[in-house]
């Protein structure tokens, strides 16, 4: 495989909503969380349109400041111009373990 | 117009989708209310892709620190170091730096005695921004 090096510009906005709990910092709190997040090249002038989408939602838990588990659904497509459509579809299971100290 | 309908659905019926397993442990060093050491292992596998596409499997190793300078911002920066495995024989490595900001749209306060930030509001709403360099070996 050749060596390649790319450029990209990427941005997220992110929304999380507790469920049970006034906030998602408390302990025990289970939280709804969505993203959507796109991809831009930066480092080729023909493919500055070529992109990259990404929308995840799922379901969060934070057991305690120690422990928190997420289970996400993530779809991304992906084109590699403009005029082209997107023409690579990704459905994906995420499952998150995060241990804090 | 019925050609333009074909085209269209040829189209759609062209775009190649896999689906994938993903998961992600990740290791917090909380060193105050305003910094963070974190160390995420990430590894994925393609369950079904489209006929003619090699399998593949990947794992990620990404270490990153976060540091909170206003209630309202946080500054990051992190490496990915991944190697992808192909059934092909086809095997990659990837190195990718990334510095970014992450904006707190509706601000944290400090909780005492705890070593972190909570959310001001219920709803919390942030933006992510990062630029990147991928480098595949």
């Amino acid at each position: 495989m050749e060596n390649e090096s790319t450029y990209r510009f990427r941005n997220r906005l992110e929304v999380l909503m507790p469920i049970d709990k006034p906030s998602i910092a408390d302990d025990g709190a289970k939280y709804w969380l969505a993203d959507w997040e796109w991809f831009i090249p930066l480092d080729d002038a023909e493919e500055r349109f070529a992109s990259r989408q990404r929308v995840r939602a799922g379901i969060g838990y934070r057991r305690n400041f120690n422990w928190r588990f997420e289970a996400l659904y993530i779809w991304t497509r992906s084109r590699d111009t403009l005029d082209s459509g997107f023409s690579t579809n990704e459905n994906i299971i995420d499952i998150r373990v995060k241990r804090v100290f | 117009m019925p050609i333009a309908a074909l085209l269209l659905c040829a189209a759609g019926a062209s775009a190649q989708t896999t689906t994938q397993l993903w998961a992600n442990l990740t290791i917090d060093w909380v060193k105050s209310d305003r910094l963070v050491y974190e160390l995420d292992l990430e590894p994925k596998v393609l369950i079904a892709g489209p006929e003619g596409q090699p399998a593949w499997r990947n794992l990620d190793v990404t270490p990153n620190v976060e540091y909170s300078l206003k209630p309202w911002l946080d500054l990051v920066g992190d490496v990915t170091v991944g190697r992808t495995m192909q059934t092909d024989d086809v095997d990659s490595t990837e190195v990718t730096p990334r510095i970014g900001a992450r904006f707190h749209l509706f601000s944290r306060r400090a909780i005492l005695h705890a070593r972190e930030q909570a959310p001001q509001r219920r709803i919390v709403v942030r933006e992510l921004v990062r630029f990147e360099s991928r480098n595949f070996f």
